[in-house]
């Protein structure tokens, strides 16, 4: 913009504090915050605009927090319970899973594995991430889906187990891809003046390493514990995306995003059940919320401790 | 007596949208466009239907010297039946689609009207050739039927003392799907379909699986199940579900498709699309796994 040189300098004399290439790049910055901000609460204010009638008779009979599903009911009953208790299911075992192994892998590739390792280990991180879920989904279906029908004495072998494993490789290379960086980013120096007092290696992990790496850590499972609750088609695949509640982790659910994909094409404007799926993508938001709420106030509240 | 009525509505519209509709409504003859819309289970059969149309005959007049020689423009669009009913009813759409009987209102609404069966969409239960019940039986009356679509039964050993206590895993389509429809309104009525079922995403997910699982037990579209070697098609309350029985109506478990056009004189256009539809247009209708009225498919197929 060598053209605007002159116009710009006669900027900076009215306005000190900047010249005007600052002042538009501030501009622009603002109002791209402004138009995220607004296209969330755009999205928020939609779904629970659309979930309005369902939430006002959530607690009726046939209400979205009260009994069963059954859409085709004389009355319809349009109850959420076992699409939660899937979801929740589902998205705790794959934590549960992914966690400590995308944290071991991270801490591996970080400190232990020889830098050519580490050089093959990123990239292989992020093709798995890439993948997309259907093939996710598909891969499970042919492989543990069978397994267990075959040698699991299972009639069928979706189930919240095997929608859960799967899961948990989904999120894995997210997990473990930002605890490497996170493991990565603990000052050499701190390191190497921790080992120069002589202590063990489990004392500086311990001491050093893991309170510095925590905020990413905790960024790590926020992104995983994100892309597992909304995951649609691999467990709608492999959950077996049956409408009972579930007790186990050998029964069938339906998670929350299953439900949704599978009820809305059907689902006439303004109806029953149309309502009652916004009410269920509500559901999901404020679970996915509340839990990253609690992510965050644990960090905080660790970090404090830390100091 | 059809433009009469279109200026008395005329005059008594106020929105422009609705002005804007009815003056194309007027325009649409001469410009060789046909409206087709309604029921979402015929959708595609239709469309397919109407694609090889529009290829075949680059003008009107190709498929009928008495017609315009305006090049066809035929639109398909889904909505529901009821939607397709009352808009053939309200001049919206000059060819209405149903996958159901017209009902009485409706039949009031449409006056005069001429409605022409395409095809049937049948259904048909079926299991794999090594699931435990087709060893024993081959016929299910409609009680057998309701007690395992419902949960009832719970094993293959309710339903026949001889047989294992193996989980039947049952295959159903969303709720909102055509056969899943048919079979709550012909069999289940107010009982509920058991929760237990697996939901399968779409009509090949559910063969693959019935295909692969000896334990599976569900519903196919009958005009499918001649395709299908590795599974057993059950009888009915005795009937089997073959072309000929679906067609004469002993087979029950079956719907109506129709096309259905408005008025004494139907417009010459939808006339020559619906003829077409009821014969080249049958291999659309079979290709779609619907019973076709006449039977083209499976003798001519290689």
């Amino acid at each position: 913009m060598t053209t605007a040189a002159p116009s710009a300098l006669a900027f900076s004399a009215t306005h000190p504090r900047g010249r005007f290439s600052d002042w538009a790049a501030r501009f622009v910055s603002r109002a791209v915050l402004a138009l995220v901000i607004l296209i969330l609460a755009a999205l928020l204010l939609e779904i629970l605009r659309e979930a309005l009638p369902a939430l006002g008779t959530a607690l009726m009979p046939g209400g979205i927090l009260r009994g069963d599903w059954a859409p085709v009911a004389e009355p319809p009953r349009f109850g959420l319970a076992h699409a939660i208790v899937s979801t929740g299911m589902v998205t705790a075992l794959a934590l549960a899973l992914a966690v400590p192994v995308g944290f071991g892998i991270g801490l591996f590739a970080a400190d232990i594995a020889p830098s050519w390792l580490r050089t093959i280990l990123q990239p292989c991180l992020e093709l798995l991430a890439g993948i997309p879920s259907v093939v996710y989904g598909f891969f499970g279906y042919v492989t543990l889906v069978a397994w267990f029908e075959r040698h699991g004495g299972m009639a069928t072998g979706e189930s919240l187990l095997v929608a859960g494993a799967i899961l948990a490789v989904m999120v894995l290379p997210f997990i473990a891809g930002v605890s490497v960086e996170s493991f990565a980013a603990v000052p050499r120096l701190l390191k190497e003046s921790a080992h120069a007092t002589g202590v063990t290696r489990l004392h500086v992990l311990r001491r050093i390493v893991l309170p510095t790496a925590l905020p990413g850590l905790f960024a790590a499972v926020a992104l995983g514990l994100g892309r597992a609750i909304g995951e649609t088609l691999a467990v709608l695949l492999l959950a077996g995306n049956s409408t009972a509640l579930p007790t186990s982790y050998l029964d069938r659910g339906q998670p929350l995003t299953a439900l949704i994909a599978t009820e809305l094409p059907e689902a006439g404007l303004g109806s029953g059940k149309y309502h009652a799926l916004y009410g269920a993508g509500l559901v999901l938001i404020l679970i996915s919320v509340a839990i990253n709420v609690m992510v965050w106030r644990l960090k905080a509240r660790l970090l404090r401790h830390g100091d | 007596m059809l433009r009469l009525d279109l200026r008395s509505r005329f005059a008594t519209t106020i929105t422009a949208a609705a002005a804007l509709l009815l003056v194309t409504t007027t325009a649409r003859a001469a410009d060789g466009t046909l409206r087709v819309g309604g029921s979402t289970t015929l959708l595609f059969a239709v469309a397919n239907g109407a694609a090889t149309f529009m290829d075949r005959f680059k003008s009107w007049r190709d498929a009928d010297p008495a017609l315009p020689d305006v090049q066809p423009v035929i639109y398909v669009t889904g909505g529901g039946s009821g939607f397709g009913i009352k808009a053939a009813a309200n001049g919206t759409l000059d060819v209405g689609m149903s996958s159901r009987d017209i009902n009485d209102n409706e039949k009031t609404a449409l006056g005069v009207y001429r409605s022409d069966l395409v095809g049937k969409d049948a259904l048909a239960f079926a299991v794999q050739v090594n699931n435990p019940l087709a060893k024993v039986k081959r016929n299910l009356t409609s009680e057998d039927v309701r007690r395992i679509f419902s949960g009832q039964y719970r094993t293959y050993r309710d339903i026949d003392a001889s047989l294992p206590a193996q989980e039947i895993v049952l295959l159903v389509r969303d709720p909102g799907s055509g056969v899943a429809e048919l079979l709550q309104q012909e069999v289940m009525g107010k009982l509920q379909v058991s929760p237990n079922a697996l939901q399968m995403p779409s009509q090949g997910a559910l063969l693959k699986k019935l295909e692969s699982n000896p334990n599976a037990f569900s519903y196919v579209s009958a005009g499918l199940a001649a395709e299908l070697e590795r599974l057993v098609i059950f009888t009915y309350e005795g009937t089997e579900p073959s072309h000929a029985n679906i067609v004469n109506g002993t087979y029950k478990l079956a719907r109506p498709l129709q096309l259905i056009v408005k008025g004494y004189t139907p417009s010459p256009l939808a006339k020559r699309f619906v003829d077409y539809m009821l014969n080249d247009g049958q291999a659309a209708v079979a290709a779609h796994g619907f019973v076709p009225l006449r039977d083209v498919g499976t003798a001519g197929k290689p």
